[in-house]
Protein backbone atom coordinates (compact mmCIF):
# COMPACT_ATOMS: atom_id res chain seq x y z
CA UNK A 1 0.00 0.00 0.00
CA UNK A 2 1.77 3.00 -0.90
CA UNK A 3 1.16 6.26 1.35
CA UNK A 4 0.93 9.61 -0.78
CA UNK A 5 2.76 12.41 0.05
CA UNK A 6 -0.72 14.76 0.95
CA UNK A 7 -1.22 11.66 3.90
CA UNK A 8 2.21 12.12 4.91
CA UNK A 9 1.73 15.82 5.20
CA UNK A 10 -1.59 15.26 7.15
CA UNK A 11 0.26 13.08 9.79
CA UNK A 12 3.24 15.09 10.39
CA UNK A 13 0.99 17.80 10.64
CA UNK A 14 -1.13 16.07 13.46
CA UNK A 15 2.05 15.04 15.08
CA UNK A 16 3.44 18.48 15.41
CA UNK A 17 6.55 17.65 12.93
CA UNK A 18 7.61 18.93 9.73
CA UNK A 19 9.39 16.55 7.19
CA UNK A 20 12.02 18.34 4.90
CA UNK A 21 11.62 18.30 0.90
CA UNK A 22 14.47 16.37 0.19
CA UNK A 23 13.94 13.98 2.65
CA UNK A 24 9.94 13.02 2.07
CA UNK A 25 10.25 10.59 -0.69
CA UNK A 26 12.28 8.22 1.56
CA UNK A 27 10.04 9.12 4.50
CA UNK A 28 7.14 7.86 2.04
CA UNK A 29 9.04 4.52 0.98
CA UNK A 30 9.68 3.28 3.99
CA UNK A 31 6.54 4.28 5.91
CA UNK A 32 4.82 2.87 2.93
CA UNK A 33 6.85 -0.51 3.27
CA UNK A 34 6.20 -0.37 7.21
CA UNK A 35 2.06 0.04 6.79
CA UNK A 36 2.13 -3.46 3.93
CA UNK A 37 4.03 -5.08 6.58
CA UNK A 38 1.47 -4.10 9.09
CA UNK A 39 -1.42 -5.01 6.80
CA UNK A 40 -0.47 -8.57 7.57
CA UNK A 41 -2.59 -8.54 10.39
CA UNK A 42 -5.29 -8.65 8.07
CA UNK A 43 -4.65 -12.43 7.46
CA UNK A 44 -4.74 -12.88 11.35
CA UNK A 45 -8.80 -13.24 11.10
CA UNK A 46 -11.44 -11.37 13.65
CA UNK A 47 -12.49 -13.73 16.04
CA UNK A 48 -14.29 -13.20 19.40
CA UNK A 49 -11.88 -12.05 21.54
CA UNK A 50 -12.62 -10.06 25.09
CA UNK A 51 -9.75 -7.32 25.07
CA UNK A 52 -11.11 -6.08 28.21
CA UNK A 53 -7.84 -6.20 30.90
CA UNK A 54 -8.24 -7.26 34.34
CA UNK A 55 -5.30 -7.30 36.20
CA UNK A 56 -6.41 -8.17 39.79
CA UNK A 57 -2.64 -7.01 41.13
CA UNK A 58 -2.98 -3.20 40.46
CA UNK A 59 -4.17 -1.01 41.84
CA UNK A 60 -4.64 3.22 42.33
CA UNK A 61 -3.18 4.84 45.37
CA UNK A 62 -5.74 7.04 47.26
CA UNK A 63 -6.83 10.12 46.06
CA UNK A 64 -5.47 12.94 48.26
CA UNK A 65 -2.63 15.37 47.91
CA UNK A 66 0.90 14.86 48.03
CA UNK A 67 3.48 17.91 47.10
CA UNK A 68 6.23 16.31 45.39
CA UNK A 69 8.30 19.33 43.98
CA UNK A 70 7.94 23.45 44.43
CA UNK A 71 7.58 26.25 42.33
CA UNK A 72 11.10 26.49 41.52
CA UNK A 73 12.31 22.89 40.83
CA UNK A 74 9.24 22.65 38.31
CA UNK A 75 10.41 25.11 36.07
CA UNK A 76 14.15 25.15 36.24
CA UNK A 77 14.56 23.11 33.07
CA UNK A 78 12.36 25.65 30.77
CA UNK A 79 13.89 27.89 28.29
CA UNK A 80 10.78 30.23 28.57
CA UNK A 81 10.32 31.45 32.40
CA UNK A 82 8.71 34.44 33.53
CA UNK A 83 8.23 35.35 37.45
CA UNK A 84 7.79 31.06 37.43
CA UNK A 85 5.34 30.81 34.76
CA UNK A 86 5.99 29.38 31.54
CA UNK A 87 6.06 31.90 29.25
CA UNK A 88 4.91 30.82 25.52
CA UNK A 89 3.48 33.09 22.76
CA UNK A 90 0.32 34.94 22.21
CA UNK A 91 -2.63 32.95 21.94
CA UNK A 92 -5.65 35.20 21.37
CA UNK A 93 -5.56 38.03 18.72
CA UNK A 94 -5.07 41.59 19.77
CA UNK A 95 -8.83 42.15 17.88
CA UNK B 1 44.69 -5.12 41.62
CA UNK B 2 44.50 -6.37 37.66
CA UNK B 3 42.63 -9.26 38.47
CA UNK B 4 40.01 -8.19 40.19
CA UNK B 5 37.05 -7.50 37.42
CA UNK B 6 38.11 -11.10 36.44
CA UNK B 7 35.63 -11.80 39.84
CA UNK B 8 33.10 -9.83 38.07
CA UNK B 9 29.73 -11.02 39.53
CA UNK B 10 28.17 -9.58 42.38
CA UNK B 11 28.17 -12.88 44.16
CA UNK B 12 31.76 -12.90 44.41
CA UNK B 13 32.46 -9.32 44.67
CA UNK B 14 30.02 -9.08 47.97
CA UNK B 15 31.88 -12.27 49.33
CA UNK B 16 35.40 -10.28 48.63
CA UNK B 17 34.03 -7.54 50.65
CA UNK B 18 32.96 -9.49 53.38
CA UNK B 19 36.13 -11.78 53.55
CA UNK B 20 37.58 -7.84 53.40
CA UNK B 21 40.26 -9.54 50.22
CA UNK B 22 39.47 -5.98 48.80
CA UNK B 23 37.23 -3.03 49.57
CA UNK B 24 34.31 -1.31 47.24
CA UNK B 25 37.02 1.34 46.27
CA UNK B 26 39.88 -0.55 45.18
CA UNK B 27 36.39 -2.57 42.67
CA UNK B 28 35.45 0.66 41.92
CA UNK B 29 39.13 1.75 40.45
CA UNK B 30 39.31 -0.84 38.42
CA UNK B 31 36.30 -0.71 36.96
CA UNK B 32 36.58 3.40 36.24
CA UNK B 33 39.62 2.63 34.54
CA UNK B 34 38.80 -0.16 32.36
CA UNK B 35 35.97 2.63 31.41
CA UNK B 36 38.55 5.00 30.88
CA UNK B 37 40.38 2.38 28.68
CA UNK B 38 37.10 1.65 26.83
CA UNK B 39 36.03 4.77 26.05
CA UNK B 40 36.01 3.55 22.40
CA UNK B 41 33.02 2.19 22.59
CA UNK B 42 30.92 4.91 23.82
CA UNK B 43 28.52 2.75 26.16
CA UNK B 44 28.32 5.36 28.41
CA UNK B 45 26.68 8.65 28.25
CA UNK B 46 27.90 10.41 31.49
CA UNK B 47 29.99 8.38 34.22
CA UNK B 48 29.46 9.67 37.90
CA UNK B 49 32.62 9.27 38.62
CA UNK B 50 33.06 11.46 42.18
CA UNK B 51 29.73 10.56 43.24
CA UNK B 52 30.59 6.89 42.61
CA UNK B 53 34.12 7.53 44.64
CA UNK B 54 32.14 9.36 47.75
CA UNK B 55 29.81 6.36 47.60
CA UNK B 56 32.63 3.43 47.81
CA UNK B 57 34.43 5.51 50.30
CA UNK B 58 31.48 5.01 52.76
CA UNK B 59 30.92 1.41 51.95
CA UNK B 60 34.43 0.56 52.56
CA UNK B 61 33.99 1.95 56.44
CA UNK B 62 30.52 -0.38 56.30
CA UNK B 63 32.94 -3.66 55.49
CA UNK B 64 35.79 -2.65 57.33
CA UNK B 65 34.08 -1.96 60.59
CA UNK B 66 32.41 -5.62 60.30
CA UNK B 67 28.50 -4.10 59.95
CA UNK B 68 26.14 -6.18 58.23
CA UNK B 69 24.94 -5.27 54.36
CA UNK B 70 22.90 -5.92 51.38
CA UNK B 71 24.74 -7.85 48.94
CA UNK B 72 24.72 -5.15 46.83
CA UNK B 73 26.53 -3.25 49.16
CA UNK B 74 29.57 -1.08 47.22
CA UNK B 75 28.67 -3.10 43.88
CA UNK B 76 29.33 -0.76 41.13
CA UNK B 77 25.95 -0.81 38.61
CA UNK B 78 25.44 1.15 35.07
CA UNK B 79 21.75 2.52 34.28
CA UNK B 80 20.70 2.77 31.23
CA UNK B 81 20.44 7.10 30.29
CA UNK B 82 16.03 6.31 30.87
CA UNK B 83 16.05 6.43 34.82
CA UNK B 84 16.02 9.55 36.33
CA UNK B 85 18.65 10.40 38.80
CA UNK B 86 17.71 13.45 40.76
CA UNK B 87 19.98 16.62 39.67
CA UNK B 88 21.51 14.07 37.25
CA UNK B 89 20.76 14.53 33.36
CA UNK B 90 18.38 12.20 31.69
CA UNK B 91 19.02 12.33 28.14
CA UNK B 92 17.40 8.90 26.87
CA UNK B 93 19.68 8.86 23.83
CA UNK B 94 17.96 12.40 22.97
CA UNK B 95 18.66 15.64 21.99
CA UNK B 96 15.52 16.44 22.79
CA UNK B 97 16.64 15.75 26.45
CA UNK B 98 19.88 16.25 26.31
CA UNK B 99 19.81 19.40 28.92
CA UNK B 100 17.19 17.77 31.31
CA UNK B 101 18.06 17.76 34.74
CA UNK B 102 15.80 15.32 36.76
CA UNK B 103 13.71 16.76 39.36
CA UNK B 104 13.51 13.29 41.38
CA UNK B 105 14.56 9.95 41.12
CA UNK B 106 13.62 7.03 39.62
CA UNK B 107 12.20 3.81 42.23
CA UNK B 108 15.14 1.75 40.35
CA UNK B 109 18.18 4.32 41.15
CA UNK B 110 16.46 5.23 44.81
CA UNK B 111 16.18 1.81 45.26
CA UNK B 112 20.13 0.49 44.02
CA UNK B 113 21.23 3.91 46.23
CA UNK B 114 19.05 2.28 49.51
CA UNK B 115 20.61 -1.16 48.76
CA UNK B 116 24.00 0.19 48.73
CA UNK B 117 24.99 0.13 45.11
CA UNK B 118 27.54 2.73 43.69
CA UNK B 119 25.88 4.25 40.39
CA UNK B 120 28.66 4.13 37.85
CA UNK B 121 26.77 6.41 35.39
CA UNK B 122 23.88 6.31 32.63
CA UNK B 123 24.48 4.22 29.31
CA UNK B 124 23.63 4.97 26.10
CA UNK B 125 20.67 3.75 24.37
CA UNK B 126 18.53 4.13 21.00
CA UNK B 127 16.59 7.27 21.47
CA UNK B 128 13.81 6.83 23.64
CA UNK B 129 14.84 2.97 23.41
CA UNK B 130 13.41 2.93 19.91
CA UNK B 131 15.81 0.78 17.98
CA UNK B 132 17.12 -2.23 18.24
CA UNK B 133 21.37 -1.75 17.33
CA UNK B 134 21.99 1.30 19.91
CA UNK B 135 23.01 3.60 16.48
CA UNK B 136 19.79 6.23 16.89
CA UNK B 137 21.65 7.60 19.91
CA UNK B 138 21.62 11.60 19.79
CA UNK B 139 25.02 10.02 20.92
CA UNK B 140 26.48 8.35 18.46
CA UNK B 141 26.43 4.66 18.67
CA UNK B 142 27.88 2.07 21.08
CA UNK B 143 30.34 -0.67 19.92
CA UNK B 144 29.68 -4.27 20.15
CA UNK B 145 32.58 -5.18 22.99
CA UNK B 146 33.42 -8.72 21.10
CA UNK B 147 33.80 -7.02 17.75
CA UNK B 148 33.97 -2.94 17.58
CA UNK B 149 32.41 -3.07 13.94
CA UNK B 150 28.76 -4.75 14.71
CA UNK B 151 26.11 -3.43 16.95
CA UNK B 152 25.55 -4.55 20.59
CA UNK B 153 21.83 -4.66 20.22
CA UNK B 154 19.44 -2.57 21.44
CA UNK B 155 17.81 -0.14 22.83
CA UNK B 156 19.91 -1.19 25.80
CA UNK B 157 23.14 -1.49 24.07
CA UNK B 158 25.21 0.85 25.70
CA UNK B 159 23.98 -1.58 29.15
CA UNK B 160 24.76 -4.68 27.37
CA UNK B 161 28.03 -3.46 26.44
CA UNK B 162 29.01 -1.88 29.96
CA UNK B 163 28.35 -5.42 31.39
CA UNK B 164 30.23 -7.77 28.48
CA UNK B 165 33.41 -4.94 28.54
CA UNK B 166 33.93 -5.30 31.80
CA UNK B 167 33.15 -1.72 32.54
CA UNK B 168 30.32 -2.41 35.12
CA UNK B 169 29.14 -5.48 37.46
CA UNK B 170 25.71 -5.25 36.05
CA UNK B 171 23.18 -2.89 34.06
CA UNK B 172 19.68 -1.94 34.51
CA UNK B 173 17.82 -1.37 30.91
CA UNK B 174 14.67 -1.57 29.74
CA UNK B 175 12.53 -3.94 27.66
CA UNK B 176 9.47 -2.92 25.34
CA UNK B 177 10.13 -5.57 22.68
CA UNK B 178 13.31 -6.89 23.29
CA UNK B 179 15.62 -4.28 24.38
CA UNK B 180 16.87 -6.11 27.60
CA UNK B 181 17.50 -9.42 25.45
CA UNK B 182 18.47 -9.05 22.42
CA UNK B 183 21.86 -6.62 23.36
CA UNK B 184 22.16 -9.09 25.87
CA UNK B 185 22.34 -12.08 23.26
CA UNK B 186 24.66 -9.60 21.18
CA UNK B 187 27.28 -8.71 24.15
CA UNK B 188 27.39 -12.31 25.50
CA UNK B 189 25.40 -11.38 28.86
CA UNK B 190 22.13 -12.27 30.44
CA UNK B 191 19.01 -10.08 30.46
CA UNK B 192 15.84 -10.69 32.32
CA UNK B 193 12.67 -8.72 31.60
CA UNK B 194 10.36 -9.23 34.32
CA UNK B 195 6.78 -9.73 34.61
CA UNK B 196 5.21 -6.62 33.04
CA UNK B 197 4.65 -4.78 36.47
CA UNK B 198 6.83 -6.48 38.67
CA UNK B 199 9.06 -3.37 39.15
CA UNK B 200 8.01 -0.10 38.98
CA UNK B 201 8.22 2.25 36.19
CA UNK B 202 8.45 5.36 38.25
CA UNK B 203 10.79 7.75 37.07
CA UNK B 204 11.49 5.75 34.12
CA UNK B 205 10.90 7.62 30.73
CA UNK B 206 8.26 6.05 29.07
CA UNK B 207 8.02 5.18 25.15
CA UNK B 208 4.85 2.18 25.02
CA UNK B 209 3.66 2.41 28.57
CA UNK B 210 1.67 -0.97 28.36
CA UNK B 211 4.64 -2.88 27.30
CA UNK B 212 7.50 -0.68 29.14
CA UNK B 213 9.98 -3.13 31.83
CA UNK B 214 12.62 -2.52 33.34
CA UNK B 215 15.28 -5.57 34.28
CA UNK B 216 18.87 -5.99 34.65
CA UNK B 217 21.91 -7.45 32.46
CA UNK B 218 24.61 -9.56 34.12
CA UNK B 219 27.43 -12.26 33.42
CA UNK B 220 25.27 -14.60 35.19
CA UNK B 221 21.98 -16.18 36.22
CA UNK B 222 22.28 -15.58 39.74
CA UNK B 223 23.27 -12.00 39.63
CA UNK B 224 19.89 -11.52 37.67
CA UNK B 225 17.90 -13.26 40.70
CA UNK B 226 19.57 -11.16 43.10
CA UNK B 227 18.37 -7.63 41.00
CA UNK B 228 15.17 -8.50 40.39
CA UNK B 229 14.39 -9.71 43.98
CA UNK B 230 16.23 -5.92 44.78
CA UNK B 231 14.10 -3.86 42.49
CA UNK B 232 10.42 -5.80 42.40
CA UNK B 233 7.63 -5.22 44.89
CA UNK B 234 4.83 -3.22 44.95
CA UNK B 235 5.21 1.01 44.56
CA UNK B 236 2.20 3.34 44.57
CA UNK B 237 3.72 5.67 42.20
CA UNK B 238 3.00 3.57 39.24
CA UNK B 239 -0.74 2.40 38.70
CA UNK B 240 0.50 -0.71 37.20
CA UNK B 241 3.10 -1.94 39.60
CA UNK B 242 1.82 -5.12 40.60
CA UNK B 243 0.58 -5.27 44.19
CA UNK B 244 3.03 -8.21 44.82
CA UNK B 245 6.02 -8.46 47.39
CA UNK B 246 9.56 -8.81 46.12
CA UNK B 247 10.85 -11.73 44.41
CA UNK B 248 12.54 -14.26 46.01
CA UNK B 249 14.14 -16.08 43.17
CA UNK B 250 18.11 -15.78 44.22
CA UNK B 251 17.10 -18.16 47.72
CA UNK B 252 15.36 -20.24 45.52
CA UNK B 253 18.43 -20.79 43.52
CA UNK B 254 20.66 -21.43 46.47
CA UNK B 255 18.44 -24.05 47.54
CA UNK B 256 19.57 -26.21 44.75
CA UNK B 257 16.82 -27.79 45.24
CA UNK B 258 15.62 -28.86 41.55
CA UNK B 259 16.55 -30.89 38.84
CA UNK B 260 16.13 -31.22 35.00
CA UNK B 261 13.15 -33.82 35.40
CA UNK B 262 11.23 -30.78 37.78
CA UNK B 263 10.77 -28.93 33.92
CA UNK B 264 8.96 -29.80 30.51
CA UNK B 265 10.52 -27.28 28.13
CA UNK B 266 8.29 -26.29 24.91
CA UNK B 267 9.76 -25.69 21.79
CA UNK B 268 7.59 -23.64 19.38
CA UNK B 269 9.37 -25.59 15.95
CA UNK B 270 6.20 -24.15 14.17
CA UNK B 271 7.86 -20.38 14.68
CA UNK B 272 11.40 -21.35 14.15
CA UNK B 273 11.26 -22.93 10.56
CA UNK B 274 12.16 -19.87 8.09
CA UNK B 275 14.60 -17.02 9.02
CA UNK B 276 16.91 -18.40 11.39
CA UNK B 277 20.48 -17.72 10.42
CA UNK B 278 21.99 -21.38 9.80
CA UNK B 279 24.74 -21.08 12.34
CA UNK B 280 22.26 -19.99 15.30
CA UNK B 281 19.71 -22.72 13.92
CA UNK B 282 22.78 -25.50 14.07
CA UNK B 283 23.72 -24.35 17.76
CA UNK B 284 20.40 -24.33 18.80
CA UNK B 285 19.81 -27.85 18.15
CA UNK B 286 23.02 -28.87 19.32
CA UNK B 287 21.36 -27.10 22.91
CA UNK B 288 18.38 -28.60 22.83
CA UNK B 289 19.70 -32.35 22.43
CA UNK B 290 22.17 -31.44 25.15
CA UNK B 291 18.62 -30.60 27.53
CA UNK B 292 17.37 -33.73 26.92
CA UNK B 293 20.65 -35.44 27.11
CA UNK B 294 20.63 -33.85 30.88
CA UNK B 295 16.88 -34.99 31.68
CA UNK B 296 14.92 -32.31 30.42
CA UNK B 297 11.81 -32.82 28.70
CA UNK B 298 11.12 -30.85 25.68
CA UNK B 299 7.81 -30.48 23.43
CA UNK B 300 6.54 -29.20 20.54
CA UNK B 301 4.47 -26.10 21.03
CA UNK B 302 2.24 -23.88 19.19
CA UNK B 303 2.26 -20.61 19.18
CA UNK B 304 0.37 -19.70 16.25
CA UNK B 305 -0.35 -16.44 16.25
CA UNK B 306 3.02 -15.39 17.02
CA UNK B 307 4.14 -14.79 13.32
CA UNK B 308 1.92 -11.60 13.50
CA UNK B 309 4.05 -10.35 16.62
CA UNK B 310 5.97 -7.41 14.88
CA UNK B 311 2.65 -6.19 13.14
CA UNK B 312 1.01 -5.96 16.71
CA UNK B 313 4.09 -4.07 18.12
CA UNK B 314 4.52 -1.83 15.36
CA UNK B 315 1.10 -0.42 15.80
CA UNK B 316 1.06 -0.77 19.62
CA UNK B 317 3.92 0.71 20.49
CA UNK B 318 4.21 3.30 18.16
CA UNK B 319 0.91 4.70 19.28
CA UNK B 320 1.39 4.61 22.81
CA UNK B 321 4.43 6.26 21.58
CA UNK B 322 3.07 9.27 19.56
CA UNK B 323 0.38 9.79 22.85
CA UNK B 324 3.12 9.88 24.85
CA UNK B 325 5.88 11.94 23.69
CA UNK B 326 3.44 14.20 22.75
CA UNK B 327 4.40 15.92 26.12
CA UNK B 328 7.65 17.00 24.42
CA UNK B 329 6.41 20.52 22.80
CA UNK B 330 9.43 22.47 24.47
CA UNK B 331 7.60 24.49 27.02
CA UNK B 332 7.91 22.97 30.05
CA UNK B 333 11.25 21.17 29.33
CA UNK B 334 13.14 19.91 26.42
CA UNK B 335 15.13 21.02 23.23
CA UNK B 336 13.49 24.23 22.74
CA UNK B 337 14.47 27.55 20.64
CA UNK B 338 14.83 30.64 22.17
CA UNK B 339 12.45 32.63 20.38
CA UNK B 340 8.89 32.14 21.31
CA UNK B 341 8.12 35.36 19.42
CA UNK B 342 6.24 33.10 16.50
CA UNK B 343 2.98 31.22 16.79
CA UNK B 344 2.52 28.63 19.46
CA UNK B 345 1.80 25.71 17.07
CA UNK B 346 5.27 26.72 14.84
CA UNK B 347 7.10 26.80 17.86
CA UNK B 348 5.97 23.25 19.07
CA UNK B 349 6.54 22.18 15.38
CA UNK B 350 10.07 23.42 15.02
CA UNK B 351 11.10 22.07 18.36
CA UNK B 352 9.77 18.64 18.30
CA UNK B 353 11.06 18.74 14.85
CA UNK B 354 14.75 19.90 15.39
CA UNK B 355 14.59 18.02 18.94
CA UNK B 356 13.90 14.00 17.96
CA UNK B 357 15.65 11.99 15.27
CA UNK B 358 14.33 10.16 12.38
CA UNK B 359 13.12 6.94 13.66
CA UNK B 360 11.38 8.85 17.06
CA UNK B 361 9.28 10.68 14.42
CA UNK B 362 8.60 8.00 12.29
CA UNK B 363 7.46 6.04 15.00
CA UNK B 364 5.47 8.62 16.32
CA UNK B 365 3.92 9.47 12.79
CA UNK B 366 3.33 5.91 12.21
CA UNK B 367 1.26 5.69 15.82
CA UNK B 368 -0.66 9.10 14.77
CA UNK B 369 -1.76 7.31 11.50
CA UNK B 370 -3.05 4.26 13.36
CA UNK B 371 -4.74 6.17 15.53
CA UNK B 372 -6.27 8.74 13.12
CA UNK B 373 -9.59 8.84 12.18
CA UNK B 374 -10.86 5.73 9.74
CA UNK B 375 -7.93 3.86 10.60
CA UNK B 376 -8.39 2.89 14.29
CA UNK B 377 -10.41 -0.16 14.11
CA UNK B 378 -8.16 -1.17 10.99
CA UNK B 379 -5.56 -1.26 13.25
CA UNK B 380 -5.62 0.02 16.71
CA UNK B 381 -8.23 -2.39 17.72
CA UNK B 382 -7.30 -5.57 15.44
CA UNK B 383 -3.38 -5.36 16.74
CA UNK B 384 -5.16 -5.41 20.34
CA UNK B 385 -7.34 -8.28 19.38
CA UNK B 386 -4.24 -9.99 18.03
CA UNK B 387 -1.94 -9.43 20.86
CA UNK B 388 -4.73 -11.22 23.16
CA UNK B 389 -4.37 -14.16 20.80
CA UNK B 390 -0.75 -14.43 20.85
CA UNK B 391 -1.56 -14.27 25.28
CA UNK B 392 -3.90 -17.23 24.67
CA UNK B 393 -1.44 -19.24 22.76
CA UNK B 394 0.81 -18.98 25.41
CA UNK B 395 -1.90 -19.54 28.41
CA UNK B 396 -2.77 -22.77 26.29
CA UNK B 397 0.91 -24.25 26.13
CA UNK B 398 1.85 -23.17 29.24
CA UNK B 399 -0.84 -26.27 30.23
CA UNK B 400 1.82 -28.36 28.81
CA UNK B 401 5.29 -26.93 29.57
CA UNK B 402 7.21 -24.74 32.31
CA UNK B 403 9.10 -22.70 29.62
CA UNK B 404 9.57 -22.28 25.82
CA UNK B 405 12.62 -22.13 24.76
CA UNK B 406 14.05 -20.18 20.98
CA UNK B 407 17.18 -18.90 20.30
CA UNK B 408 17.09 -14.80 21.52
CA UNK B 409 17.70 -13.33 18.23
CA UNK B 410 17.45 -14.54 14.45
CA UNK B 411 20.46 -13.13 13.48
CA UNK B 412 24.47 -12.77 14.45
CA UNK B 413 25.13 -8.61 16.31
CA UNK B 414 25.19 -7.06 12.56
CA UNK B 415 27.64 -4.88 11.14
CA UNK B 416 27.19 -0.66 12.30
CA UNK B 417 24.99 0.68 9.56
CA UNK B 418 23.96 -2.51 8.09
CA UNK B 419 20.12 -1.57 8.11
CA UNK B 420 20.76 1.91 7.56
CA UNK B 421 18.20 3.29 5.56
CA UNK B 422 16.06 0.10 5.80
CA UNK B 423 13.41 0.20 8.84
CA UNK B 424 11.20 -2.75 8.60
CA UNK B 425 14.68 -4.90 8.48
CA UNK B 426 15.59 -3.99 11.63
CA UNK B 427 12.19 -4.34 13.29
CA UNK B 428 12.31 -7.92 12.09
CA UNK B 429 15.22 -8.45 14.40
CA UNK B 430 12.76 -8.72 17.26
CA UNK B 431 10.28 -11.42 15.91
CA UNK B 432 11.41 -13.68 18.79
CA UNK B 433 11.48 -11.34 22.08
CA UNK B 434 8.39 -9.00 20.53
CA UNK B 435 5.78 -11.84 21.73
CA UNK B 436 6.82 -12.15 25.43
CA UNK B 437 6.52 -8.34 25.70
CA UNK B 438 2.84 -8.66 23.98
CA UNK B 439 1.98 -11.48 26.46
CA UNK B 440 3.34 -9.63 29.27
CA UNK B 441 5.24 -12.36 30.54
CA UNK B 442 9.37 -12.69 32.22
CA UNK B 443 11.86 -13.71 29.57
CA UNK B 444 15.18 -13.98 29.81
CA UNK B 445 18.41 -14.15 27.26
CA UNK B 446 21.05 -16.52 28.39
CA UNK B 447 24.42 -16.85 26.43
CA UNK B 448 24.99 -20.33 25.17
CA UNK B 449 27.05 -20.66 22.80
CA UNK B 450 29.66 -18.30 19.61
CA UNK B 451 29.42 -18.46 16.28
CA UNK B 452 32.49 -19.76 14.33
CA UNK B 453 33.49 -15.87 13.87
CA UNK B 454 33.79 -16.13 17.56
CA UNK B 455 30.27 -13.50 17.90
CA UNK B 456 27.83 -14.74 21.22
CA UNK B 457 24.69 -16.21 20.56
CA UNK B 458 21.92 -16.13 22.98
CA UNK B 459 19.08 -18.48 23.95
CA UNK B 460 15.68 -17.26 25.16
CA UNK B 461 13.10 -19.12 27.59
CA UNK B 462 10.08 -17.67 28.73
CA UNK B 463 7.99 -18.44 31.66
CA UNK B 464 4.55 -18.25 32.98
CA UNK B 465 3.62 -14.75 34.03
CA UNK B 466 4.91 -14.16 37.68
CA UNK B 467 6.95 -17.33 36.93
CA UNK B 468 10.47 -16.14 37.14
CA UNK B 469 11.48 -18.57 39.90
CA UNK B 470 11.01 -21.41 37.50
CA UNK B 471 12.45 -19.11 34.85
CA UNK B 472 15.38 -18.66 37.05
CA UNK B 473 15.90 -21.97 37.93
CA UNK B 474 15.96 -23.87 34.30
CA UNK B 475 18.08 -20.80 33.40
CA UNK B 476 21.19 -21.82 35.71
CA UNK B 477 20.65 -25.24 34.96
CA UNK B 478 21.12 -24.23 31.33
CA UNK B 479 23.96 -21.86 31.94
CA UNK B 480 25.65 -24.62 33.96
CA UNK B 481 25.09 -27.21 31.25
CA UNK B 482 26.47 -24.69 28.31
CA UNK B 483 29.23 -23.37 30.79
CA UNK B 484 29.62 -20.25 28.62
CA UNK B 485 31.87 -18.00 29.80
CA UNK B 486 33.06 -14.66 29.05
CA UNK B 487 35.46 -14.87 26.82
CA UNK B 488 36.57 -11.68 26.21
Amino acid sequence: MKIKKEEVLKISSLSRLSIKDDEIDSFMENFSEIIEYINLLGSAGDPEVEIEEVVEEYSIRDDTKIVKLNVEEVVKNSNNVENNFFAVSKVIDDE
Amino acid sequence: MTNKSELLTIENIAEGFRNLDFTPSEILDTFLTNIEQLTEINAFIEVYQNEAKAKAHECDKIFKEGKSSDILSGIPISLKDIFLVKDKICTCGSKMLSNYVSNYDSMVSSRLAEKGAILLGKTNMDEFAMGSSTETSYFGPTLNPWDFSRVPGGSSGGSAASVAGKLAVASIGTDTGGSIRQPASFCGVVGLKPTYGRISRYGMIAFASSLDQAGPLTINVADSAILIDALSGFDDRDSTSLKLPPTNCYRALKDKKFTPGDFNIGVPYGLLKDGLDPEIENNFNILIDKLKSIGFSIKDVSLPNSKYAVAVYYIIAPSEASSNLSRYDGVRYGFSQKEPKQSLDDFYVKNRTEGFGDEVKRRIMLGTYALSSGYYDAYYLKAIKVKKMVENDFAAAFKDVDCILTPTSPELPFKLGEKKGNPLSMYLSDILTIPANLAQLPSISIPFALSASGLPIGAQLTSKRLDEESLLKVSSILENEVGFNNKL
